[in-house]
């Protein structure tokens, strides 16, 4: 009957999903935890990096606007000194040769119309166009800075400047006027140009209203290509400003109402780098975890594989138990116990069931001879010889008694199939043998019973005194049966009950006493001793059996021990 | 019977786990591989552009804007046109040669509106994208189109023209005739003036594009028809010719001209009365979509559009020095990189 087992994980299946689960949760928390370390890092990184970029550029440019304003006061300087406008001229136009960015000297009214102007090798248009000054106001310095705006002075020259101003009286103009220069931005494009964090990071310049002064994609944002979103940033302090896309560093110029701003991409300073420590975490997790899968497998199988051979081998075993040979099965140390346990196991079982055979036999053999005994030719024809030459000599008494006791020696034999029968019939079964073969033995031989009342009715195995006392007349008195005597008693003796056929034959020694006991008497006629012991053995348990003592040219006693079993108990 | 089965069943499943875990590894170190393919510098593309010529402003600020896209988007570009802008043969020499360099894109500006057309489809046919700026071609390859709305800008200079109490009489001087620029303004110039009252297209020539023959033509149409009062010109090349031709015969006050294009010739005669407004389109923005639009090609992706106009604008001496029309009318980057 085979039981069914509720459908339950497999040990191999557990041991890889317990070492993988725990790898895994292991590894995800680590792993958020280093990506939210080294994103707050790459930020921190970036803004840092922004804003040293912003301090670079806040440097040089710094240093351009002082210069410019050094530059405004020598010009003012000289304006106020009593040069001629000739060697003004010379003076100025040399100045402006000389810087690459200085698109050339001006000097203005209080309301931007041009008095007079100085560029090398030009002169100015009829038609220039006047200062704007609108809501621009003075820096610390008491300089004015316009917005970019296209130089419209010269003919045929129109470049991008930013004129800064100084408010001046000058005895030369007899009034306020503002002394000025353009300045192109080709220095400044040289310092904020290449200034950036990152492939995309870029720096520019704003002013206090959010117009731009110098941005590196400048052409771009006036061709409508390119916007750069200032508005929002003007309102700002100075600081480090994060959004969604961008860090920004925000840093106020001394001088000119000037800001410079640094714009860095968090996409490729954080959020690449970030994604490809994920990836690569991702991978290599994947990878740790695949190698840890299969390792589990690996040790699983190393488990589990045995385990089920040693299934496959039981159930086999289960199939044909006799002819199984066991093939051990190796592993771990723990399998290997099992197997050795199992092998032992296998081995017991193969013994028990060899045991139970020749039980088995032994008791079928016992039938067999029983029945054999009882229709023993020999011992039944010499008796019926026997009987028969009684009668004809009319010694119909002892005929009588002889049929009797062949009659009875049969009957308690076959005791109608009993193996066990009580002592009281195995007595009787003894004497009717006795008396038969006490007649055939012409008298030589005496025999006596000493019973005690109490074990009469306890059991024991049928056919156990007879051979005994066969051994005895064969072997023990053998052709000197004279004085023989055989003492049969039975007796309690504590818990158990001691049966006894004493001697006074030939005896035997301690060899000879061994064999008795195992010598199997197959083929020749008659139940040996060991068989006697055997069955009683079987019945009874290995605690009770067969003891000879003996004592050569003194005598032979067999004992049997018997339990005491009451007939009712069976 | 149950039990044996199980067996054998279990150990296949045995089997199939262990090959499933290989699968994934053998899946994820692929994808190890694609990824570091992805991390390494991907090799630059090439991109030609062929315009109708390399020497005047117009031109030269498409180079600016192409310059700009190419270094932003990493671009191996190369910059070449015939010498005069007539000379469609040279350009379909250049085509080939395009295809010949290995290069994965064409940004093209047709002198021919249909010339062309084969050198560029043969292109086309061997996997470049062909891209258009400024001047179109008779074609269904062309991926991207980039350029002014050339009959509005046609358009624009007749109202530009009419802006004016006086009655007009008017010559038109035209550049060559096979361009689609070139006629597709003309057409838009016509549309308004022949709803006019007020204006009449007195004479017409056309032009090769070459600024002292354009001016002995000009002069050759005032002569002829001393009548005409307004000038109205296509092209940068033109636009100088008339201007030259009405300083030589100093009629500046009397004849009111549109021209088109800004360089700095035109852009003093602008402020000297020469000519009284420019009709300014924005080569550095074609010049930068166009290379931009390559790239984008070529990295496999669709453009955004696959049309896409730039701006035009009307400028007179009036308005100028306004602070938009600054921005449009004057080059930033040329005057800092001289």
């Amino acid at each position: 009957m085979k039981t069914k087992h509720p459908k339950r994980l497999s040990l191999s299946s557990l041991l890889v999903l317990l070492v993988t689960g725990v790898a895994a949760v292991t590894v995800v928390l680590s792993s958020t935890v280093f990506i939210s370390l080294y994103t707050a890092a790459l930020r921190n990184n970036a803004a840092t990096g922004a804003e040293q970029s912003v301090m670079q550029s806040v440097g040089a440019i710094s240093n351009y606007t002082a210069g410019a304003g050094m530059l405004l006061e020598r010009i003012v300087e000289e304006l106020e000194s009593e040069t001629t406008a000739q060697q003004l001229r010379t003076g100025f136009e040399m100045m402006v040769e000389m810087r690459d960015d200085l698109a050339g000297i001006a000097v203005y009214t209080m309301h931007g119309e041009l008095l007079d102007c100085w560029a090398p090798g030009k002169v100015r248009k009829e038609r220039v166009g006047t200062l704007q000054m609108e809501n621009i106001k003075p820096d610390a310095a008491g300089l004015y800075y316009t917005t970019p705006h296209v130089q419209n002075i010269y003919p045929d020259y129109y470049p991008w400047v930013v004129t800064i101003a100084r408010p001046v009286e000058l005895d030369r103009y007899g009034t306020e006027i503002l002394v000025t220069i353009d300045l192109q931005f080709s220095t400044i494009a040289g310092y904020m140009d290449d200034v950036g964090i990152g492939q995309h990071g870029y720096s520019f310049i704003m002013d206090d209203n959010g117009g731009l002064v110098y941005h590196p994609q400048q052409q771009l944002i006036y061709a409508g290509l390119k916007q750069e979103n200032t508005e929002p940033l003007a309102s700002l302090e100075d600081g480090i400003y994060t959004d969604a896309d961008a860090i920004r560093v925000i840093r106020s110029l001394p001088l000119g109402h000037w800001r410079i701003v640094s714009v860095c991409f968090l996409d490729e300073l954080v959020r690449q780098p970030q994604q490809t420590a994920l990836w690569l975490i991702f991978c290599s997790v994947s990878g740790a975890l695949c190698i840890l899968l299969a390792a589990g497998l690996l040790v699983a199988r190393l488990v589990s594989r045995p385990i089920h051979r040693l299934v496959a081998q039981m159930h086999d075993f289960e199939l044909a138990a006799a002819d199984f040979v066991y093939t051990p099965v190796s592993g771990t140390s723990e399998i290997g116990v099992l197997s050795d346990s199992f092998e032992h196991l296998v081995l017991r079982i193969q013994n028990l069931m060899d045991e139970v055979k020749k039980e088995e036999e032994t008791l079928r053999k016992t039938e067999l001879k029983a029945l054999q005994a009882q229709i023993n030719p020999h011992f039944l024809y010499n008796t019926l010889d026997s009987i028969q030459w009684m009668c004809e000599v009319g010694r119909t008494e002892e005929a009588v008694k002889m049929v009797g006791a062949l009659a009875r020696l049969f009957r308690i034999s076959i005791s109608r199939g009993q193996d066990l029968i009580p002592i009281r019939k195995e007595i009787e079964h003894a004497e009717s043998y006795l008396i038969i073969q006490k007649f055939r033995y012409k008298n030589q031989f005496s025999y006596r019973f000493e019973v005690e009342e109490s074990v009469l009715d306890c059991l024991c195995s049928k056919i156990t005194l007879q051979p005994i006392i066969e051994n005895a007349i064969l072997h023990g008195f053998g052709e000197f049966v004279d004085n023989g005597e055989i003492v049969i008693s039975a007796k309690a003796v504590g818990d158990h009950i001691e049966l006894c056929v004493r001697d006074n034959g030939i005896g035997m020694d301690a060899q000879k006493c061994a064999l008795v006991l195992s010598q199997d008497t197959s083929g020749q006629s008659g139940i040996g001793i060991k068989n006697v012991a055997d069955r009683i053995r079987i019945f009874f348990g290995a605690e009770y059996g067969i003891r000879v003592e003996s004592e050569p040219d003194v005598g032979t006693s067999v004992y049997i021990l018997l339990p005491q079993i009451r007939g009712e108990d069976t | 019977m149950t039990a044996q089965t199980d067996r054998k069943g279990f150990f296949r499943k045995r089997k199939s786990g262990a090959r499933r875990a290989g699968m994934l590894l053998l899946l994820f170190l692929l994808a190890g591989c694609t990824m570091t393919e992805q991390t390494l510098q991907p090799q630059k593309q090439k991109v030609a552009v062929i315009v109708k010529s390399t020497e005047s402003a117009f031109w030269k600020s498409v180079l600016a804007g192409a310059n700009a896209a190419a270094s932003e988007y990493n671009i191996d570009f190369s910059f070449e046109g015939p010498q005069d802008e007539e000379d469609w043969e040279t350009q379909n020499q250049l085509i080939d040669r395009a295809i010949e360099d290995g290069a994965g894109a064409i940004v093209f500006s047709a002198i021919d509106y249909e010339a062309s057309v084969q050198a560029l489809e043969r292109a086309a046919e061997l996997g470049l994208h062909i891209i258009i700026i400024d001047s179109d071609v008779k074609s269904e390859r062309v991926s991207v189109r980039i350029g002014t709305d050339n009959f509005k800008a046609g358009q624009r200079a007749a109202y530009a023209l009419l802006n004016t109490s006086d009655k007009l009489k008017i010559g038109m001087v035209g550049f060559d005739t096979h361009s689609e620029n070139g006629r597709k303004r003309e057409q838009g110039f016509e549309d308004i003036v022949s709803g006019e009252t007020g204006a009449e297209i007195v004479a017409k020539i056309n032009c090769v594009s070459q600024s002292d023959l354009v001016k002995k033509e000009t002069e050759a149409l005032l002569r002829a028809h001393p009548e005409i009062n307004a000038i109205v010109t296509f092209n940068e090349l033109t636009t100088l010719g008339v201007g030259y031709a009405i300083e030589a015969l100093g009629l500046g006050d009397q004849i009111r001209v549109v021209g088109f294009d800004n360089n700095v010739i035109s852009v003093g005669m602008l402020e000297t009365g020469e000519i009284d407004a420019l009709i300014v389109q924005n080569p550095f923005a074609m010049g930068y979509l166009g290379v931009e639009a390559a790239a984008t090609l070529l990295s496999g992706k669709n453009p955004p559009s696959d049309k896409v106009d730039t701006e035009v604008r009307a400028i007179s001496r009036e308005d100028m020095y306004t602070e938009q029309n600054q921005k449009f009318l004057f080059s930033f980057t040329e005057n800092i990189r001289s």
